[in-house]
């Protein structure tokens, strides 16, 4: 969120010396153990534990993207006005489509590889 | 030297003491506001297509993917005779050469790749809100070409896909990977694909502001037009994170 009691011009200044390399390495490596995740220790973890495994670190990376480099940190409340519509919304389009998945035989967290024969 | 600059004083009055602040957060422009709306259809649009990819997915039946047979094969006269080395998968598994055609090692780098021109947009918006034109200039020329660097390696995996390589049988019957050979295929073309058209936008985008920046048109007090489509650019990075993720590593 914004700062308070900040000039334009103050805030300007903060938001160009955000410490932008150090999120980039920081991505760097959440892509690099997300790869070595998924490369070494698929079969050996349960489906469920891949999936959210790879997703906790696909998440942190998008929101470092949102929050430092997309500004979310700098900005005022209004753009959450429209963001939180948007994922409320987004929500309820997959909890929709849940039912298809709940309701299916094979159930989505069963492993692909119990199918083995 | 402008990095070393100093955090900006409030503006005091006339009489010497500190002004109030008259903004609390950064200015708002309507080119900002049309393109957090935008972006806010664009969270919508790109969730309708991993929720039918996960919907589609899920109601695959064990037997949709093979190792022997191509996909959507109906294996239900061939299981009870237990064909020797038969394995069947509800879904292709990421690695099996024998199902998945996918190179997840040449998309972690090309990730890398798109995470890195992030990184340069940030950095050219931030020289400009510095007043350092040419460096932005830079900084904005080499997101778009790195973001091209992105689409050429995206275009160099479609294909291999479709037309270079010939895959085993449980990938494709026609030895080729194309969007009609199987759900997989369409879903993996359909959600890469409008990925894709979207960082094609990007760059060209970026390559107008690139041109642009060169002849300074932007500055500390004309910036506007780069955090817009720094905006444009950083959803799109945000988005092939989470592609990258469902689609080629789970």
């Amino acid at each position: 969120m914004a700062e308070h009691n900040l000039t334009a011009e103050q805030e300007r200044f903060v938001e160009s010396h955000a410490p932008y390399m150090k999120v980039f390495w920081t991505l760097l490596i959440l892509t690099v153990l997300e790869y070595a995740y998924a490369r070494f220790l698929e079969g050996r973890l349960s489906f469920a534990a891949l999936v959210g495994g790879l997703m906790v670190l696909a998440i942190t990376k998008a929101f470092l993207v949102g929050w430092f480099f997309m500004h979310l940190k700098f900005e005022g409340r209004w753009v959450y006005m429209l963001l939180v519509p948007a994922c409320l919304l987004a929500v309820i389009v997959v909890t929709g489509l849940a039912p298809d998945m709940a309701f299916h035989e094979n159930g989505f967290f069963e492993s692909p590889a119990v199918a083995d024969r | 030297m402008a990095d070393a600059a100093t955090f900006p004083a409030h503006p005091t009055t006339a009489h010497g003491s500190m002004a109030r602040p008259t903004v609390q957060a950064p200015p708002l422009t309507p080119g900002k506001v049309a393109i957090w709306l935008f972006l806010a259809t664009e969270i919508m649009f790109f969730t309708g297509l991993i929720g039918t990819y996960i919907v589609l997915r899920a109601g695959s039946p064990p037997t949709g993917y093979s190792n022997l047979y191509p996909p959507a094969t109906d294996l239900t006269y061939v299981l009870p005779t237990k064909p020797e080395g038969l394995k069947t998968y509800a879904w292709p598994k990421p690695y099996d050469d024998s199902t998945n055609p996918l190179s997840i090692d040449l998309t972690a780098v090309n990730t890398f790749i798109l995470i890195c021109s992030s990184v340069t947009m940030v950095l050219g918006l931030s020289a400009f809100q510095r007043d350092q034109k040419r460096k932005g200039a830079l900084y904005t020329t080499a997101t778009a070409l790195i973001g091209a660097v992105f689409l050429g390696v995206q275009v160099f995996e479609y294909r291999q896909l479709m037309f270079v390589h010939h895959y085993p049988i449980g990938v494709s019957a026609s030895g080729h990977f194309t969007p009609d050979v199987s759900l997989f295929a369409s879903c993996f073309f359909t959600m890469t694909g409008f990925h894709g058209a979207h960082v094609a936008g990007g760059v060209i985008a970026m390559s107008l502001l690139a041109i642009r920046s060169w002849f300074g048109a932007y500055s500390s007090t004309n910036y506007n037009s780069v955090e817009i489509v720094g905006l444009y650019w950083h959803f799109v990075d945000l988005v092939w994170i989470i592609l990258f993720t469902v689609v080629y590593l789970i």
